[in-house]
């Protein structure tokens, strides 16, 4: 699996480098730079070639601004990656700003994945609940030694509800 | 309102720098092409893509200034899109 900053245009050029899957992190890139970063990373969907790899994105956690990351880029992704999951209500919830991604894009519905990101042992021991949560789930992430997001929890949540303008 | 500026992008190789600089009429787009260690930069079309993006955004006044560090065209336009937004300017 190869991992790449969501905000290095160089890492997002050279593709996924033979690796089988490729994780594009919208999460770590520092807040200031988060909203030209969504933009850099629908363009690197839609023009970098990914091979036959499965392309993930690893959003920022919906109680901050993970939803404007979901509606950038979940039409263009394989799934989309949750970082800090705690409780199947996060999945539940993702699920159905995807129902609305897939809606508006036309796209057959359960078609975008989740890969919930399990940080904690609370998330740990509720692993067989959040695999549950959702037939989207597709395998779930365990991030060890990742405490908590850089983008969390200054901002408040927004734009789950619904597309952009 | 004129001047009000968006930029984006960073001087690393295979990024730009862009900035959108508002103006009450006219568009102008100018290049500065990357050095030579960075790479090649066509610099016709780069504008020809800032134009054709900024007509897609209904962006019809201002002033872009491209400073290429041998991006991809597709960087280019990322950076011009979000550069207008923080502008906020565009469809």
């Amino acid at each position: 699996m190869l991992s790449i900053p969501g905000d290095s245009p160089a890492a997002l050029a050279a593709g996924s480098q033979g690796a089988r899957t490729v994780v594009i992190d919208l999460e770590a890139v520092p807040e200031e730079e988060a909203d030209a970063a969504r933009v850099l990373v629908r363009y690197a969907l839609e023009h970098v070639n990914w091979g036959d790899a499965e392309v993930l994105v690893r959003i920022g956690p919906l109680y901050a601004d993970g939803a404007l990351d979901m509606w950038e880029v979940a039409h263009l992704a394989s799934a989309l990656v949750l970082p800090g999951t705690t409780d199947p209500d996060e999945v539940r919830a993702l699920a159905e700003g995807l129902d609305a991604v897939e809606g508006e894009r036309g796209l057959p519905q359960g078609s975008i994945g989740i890969v919930p990101a399990l940080a904690t042992a609370k998330a740990v021991r509720a692993a067989p609940e959040i695999l549950a949560a959702s037939p989207r789930v597709r395998w779930l992430m365990f991030d060890a030694g990742v405490a908590k997001s850089s983008r969390a929890p200054k901002r408040a949540a927004k734009g789950l509800a619904g597309p952009r303008g | 309102m004129v001047g009000a500026a968006g930029r984006a992008g960073r001087a690393e190789r295979g990024d730009a720098e862009v900035e959108f600089e508002r103006a009450s009429r006219g568009l102008d787009v100018v290049v500065v092409p990357a050095s030579p260690r960075e790479g090649r930069t066509d610099g016709e079309r780069l504008e020809a893509a800032a134009r054709e993006l900024l007509a897609d955004l209904e962006v019809v006044a201002g002033r872009v200034t491209v400073r290429d560090h041998g991006a991809p065209e597709w960087v280019v336009r990322a950076r011009l899109e979000a550069a207008v937004g923080r502008a906020g300017v565009g469809r």
